[in-house]
């Protein structure tokens, strides 16, 4: 029987790790996500799981790539000044390509910033933090009920795709709380690891024989292969063969790529017809709906588009929406992020893109967006 | 219908329960929609706290509160920040006895002693918090006094809920009482 | 006397290994595997991790669970298999730039939690791989590529640090004296708890060529004729001990280890709804 509760966002995220069988955590206190570390240190060992409270932000994903690497399904959580501490063993799960699933909570920059104030800063961290070339999943969720949906997904993407998945949320979705519907633990999806079907002594850890994403063996089960951060061949041992790399990185990038069409998610509201359609996501994209609803009822034509799936962005889509509509309007907690990803999608089109977004602090409010749409469009 | 409801106080006056059995009253004993917010990192004792619930039988968007439609005041700190920001047909709680300079003609006041009410009734300030769930609910009629009080059975610690009961039922009573034309059935 | 049985423990498609002629590195991994064999530990049971740098390489050598972990930050990784894992033997292979300088922090933790990890830190006194730049264990007034003048900088005692910092197992041997590296890395191999073995080694082509001492013989001698067994040490006077450094073992105690102390205090408890 489904079980309704009120619960914050971090709430959320605790509740639905366990679920999906999250079995490790390594963090490091920080404002506004240590209750997502204050509850896996209480659920996580009901469930025979450990949690640890590392040394720094640097250890806490350190510690949680480590444990995946033994076939248990790991986590960290942070926010803002931590998130930028993490982003080199972001690049390691990337490389190595050890599930992981990071979440974020957004809050007020650079460096120190807000703590306690949401923002939308580090969308672009995100995406380009750790160094190199690659690519990265990451989900934004507008609701506490889409937090708990999301973090299933986060784990469900890491271990499909043997990938770090971002979660990143904001410091209102995170602290606020909201009715989440929570079904039985059978009703949810849950991917767990697949392991290798070769014999052991055949094992090759990144053997792309098995198509873009290679199965990882866990350590201690007789599998004895080498992981290194270092550009390296199918059996995981350094390489600089120009020939060699280029192959690793291409699967590298394919396998978030062409896969994409299984994670594309997004919403849209009232596009069919719409001139200007809002473009935001994560606790704006609440403001935005009351916004589209408020215009059209002054007879602006206004729809939603609300990408969940933030990373890879959907310029397709975009592009599909701007031979639709006549004007863009985004609107993030920040000084333009998103909205340089619309202005790619919608490159050679003549829908204007328009902005709206500041980084004091500030919620961005349906009052705010209305007053920015009814400027936008003349009226 | 959308309402906003706006608690503030002190910190260790209880705001943050009293938010949150209002939350759960009207989210999961009633079926209405319910947004909790609340300054964060204003735990410790004296500072200015305050907590917001904005309950819908709609969706939720508008996650914030711009003016109240009922403001809980229990300290003279939270009433001098707080009290512009309330709807003109709005209502304005005040505890009595901290609340001492306030607007006397604002129509929009409702004045209780509720710390006054609680030693009283138990020797102690510890269930103002609960005396004002009481006459909130009341007052606002989003809910009833039935799913208020299974939140508080929810919410409070179980040696204590008896107590607790109490006040929620005092707050009731005591609003009633003084305010029927508001508060009345 | 040469026991072909290590061959067991090595991946000898990866040999010969990276490292230059007259390096130490070769001698402690030799002692390593050596111990390995003579514990007759299971080799799909064991995780050995390394950091950045000569020593990083390591792992690639042996035929286990490995992992080449980014420049200083191995023992968290570490950590993490060992909570996660608890059946598996951890070994984390460091130079002195991991464990001391980028990664000094995590170690004087690892040391604090006496998690059973066993912490070999290989300490030729330089950065060697990125071309000779001074270390936090470059002895003062030796010359690097980052110190023309000579090194300002007062070393760290390893020894010391996870001494003070509560490792249950603390040790130092050298990479001349090999009785007591294959002794003090079987000791560590075999002790319960966070266990440091620093091995004084040898950089001729970094360290040795910057201080008079580029063939590979003179660093071995630097390194033998700096070493003083632990009993004789504590006999010499702070005069004589001048330049030296002991070698021994400086702690080998029982104590709680930190996943056993967390499955017993914390999982049994949460289970039981005991809070």
């Amino acid at each position: 029987m489904p079980n309704i509760e009120l619960m914050s966002g971090n709430d959320a995220v605790v509740r639905a790790a366990i679920m999906s069988g999250c079995k490790f955590y390594g963090g490091y206190p920080i404002t506004p996500s240590s209750e997502i570390a204050e509850g896996m240190a209480k659920e996580l060992p009901k469930v025979g799981g450990k949690f640890i409270q590392m040394e720094d932000e640097i250890g806490g994903i350190g510690a949680a790539i480590g444990a995946s690497l033994t076939g248990v399904k790991s986590m960290t959580a942070t926010s803002g000044p931590g998130f930028s501490l993490k982003q080199e063993h972001i690049g390691f799960a990337v490389m190595g390509e050890i599930p992981i699933v990071i979440v974020n909570v957004m809050r007020g920059g650079p460096s120190t910033g807000m703590p306690t104030y949401p923002s939308q800063g580090d969308v672009m961290q995100a995406r380009w933090g750790t160094h190199g070339d690659h690519q990265i999943i990451a989900l934004t969720p507008c609701s506490v009920q889409e937090t708990f949906k999301l973090t299933f997904e986060a784990f469900n993407l890491s271990e499909m795709y043997r990938t770090p998945v971002i979660l990143l949320t904001d410091e209102i979705i995170a602290h606020m709380r909201e009715k989440v519907i929570i079904d039985d633990a059978k009703n949810y999806k849950i991917i767990d690891r697949v392991k290798p079907s070769v014999r052991r002594e055949q094992y090759k850890p990144f053997d792309s024989k098995h198509g873009l994403v290679p199965p990882l063996a866990p350590y201690g089960e007789g599998y004895r292969f080498h992981i290194t951060g270092l550009t390296h061949d199918e059996t995981g041992f350094p390489s600089s063969d120009h020939n060699t790399v280029e192959k690793l990185q291409k699967r590298l990038r394919d396998k978030i790529l062409k896969n994409r069409k299984n994670f594309d998610w997004y919403e849209e509201r009232m596009v069919d017809d719409a001139e200007i359609i809002i473009v935001a996501y994560g606790s704006v994209a609440r403001s935005a709906m009351r916004a589209i609803k408020d215009a059209r009822r002054e007879n602006i034509k206004a729809g939603l588009f609300r990408p969940i799936t933030l990373w890879p962005f959907n310029h397709e889509r975009i592009k599909k929406l701007s031979k639709r509509c006549k004007k863009f309007l985004v609107t993030e907690m920040n000084l333009g992020q998103i909205v340089g990803e619309v202005e790619k999608g919608a490159c050679g089109v003549k829908t204007k893109v328009n902005f709206l977004g500041r980084a004091n602090g500030e919620f961005i409010t349906p009052t705010e967006i209305l007053s920015k749409i009814r400027e936008v469009m003349n009226v | 219908m959308r309402a906003e409801i706006r608690l503030a106080g002190s910190g260790g006056q209880g705001i943050i329960l009293a938010a949150k059995v209002i939350a759960e009253a009207a989210g999961i004993f009633s079926e209405l929609n319910v947004v909790q917010s609340q300054i964060y990192g204003a735990a410790a004792r004296g500072e200015l706290s305050k907590a917001d619930v904005i309950i819908d039988d709609g969706d939720i968007y508008t996650l914030e509160i711009s003016t109240a439609d009922i403001l809980l005041c229990l300290s003279q700190d939270a009433y001098n920040r707080y009290s512009k920001e309330l709807k003109e047909d709005g209502k304005l709680i005040i505890d009595s006895f901290y609340v001492k300079n306030y607007d006397q003609l604002d129509k929009r006041i409702l004045s209780f002693p509720i710390s006054e009410m609680s030693k009283e009734l138990a020797d102690s300030e510890l269930f103002s918090n609960m005396i004002s769930v009481g006459i909130l609910t009341v007052v606002g009629k989003y809910f009833s006094e039935e799913s208020v009080l299974k939140s508080v059975e929810k919410n409070v610690p179980k040696n204590f809920l008896d107590m607790n009961i109490k006040a929620v039922k005092l707050g009731f009573e005591r609003a009633k009482r003084k305010y029927p034309e508001v508060c009345g059935n | 006397m040469f026991n072909e049985h290590i061959f067991d423990y090595l991946r000898t498609d990866k040999l010969p290994h990276i490292w230059c002629p007259g390096c130490a590195h070769g001698i402690i991994v030799g002692s390593l595997v050596r111990s390995i064999e003579k514990l007759k530990i299971d080799k799909n049971k064991i995780a050995v991790l390394s950091g950045i740098g000569c020593s990083g390489r390591t792992p690639g050598y042996l035929d286990m669970n490995t992992l080449h972990t980014t420049h200083g930050r191995s023992l968290t990784f570490a950590t993490g298999i060992k909570m996660a894992k608890p059946e598996l033997t951890v070994i984390d292979v460091m130079g002195d730039g991991d464990a001391v300088a980028i990664g000094g922090n995590h170690f004087i933790h690892a040391c604090r939690r006496n998690i059973d990890i066993k912490a070999i830190i290989f300490n030729n006194n330089i950065y060697g791989m990125t071309g000779g730049q001074y270390s936090p264990t470059t002895p003062t007034n030796y010359y690097a590529s980052t110190a023309p003048y000579g090194n300002v900088e007062t070393p760290f005692d390893i020894v010391k640090l996870a001494k003070g910092a509560g490792a249950s197992f603390v040790a130092r041997a050298d990479a001349f004296h090999i009785g007591l590296l294959d002794n003090v890395i079987q000791k560590a191999l075999s002790h319960k708890g966070f266990s440091v073995v620093e091995v004084m080694a040898t950089c001729p082509t970094q360290f040795g060529r910057r201080n008079k001492m580029k063939e590979p013989y003179q660093m071995l001698d630097f390194v033998a004729e700096r070493a003083i067994s632990l009993k004789k040490w504590q006999e010499m006077s702070e005069e004589e001990r001048k330049g030296k450094f002991p070698i021994g073992i400086f702690v080998d105690e029982q104590r709680e280890e930190y996943v056993e102390t967390y499955e017993k205090n914390v999982i049994e408890r949460a289970k039981k709804g005991d809070r």
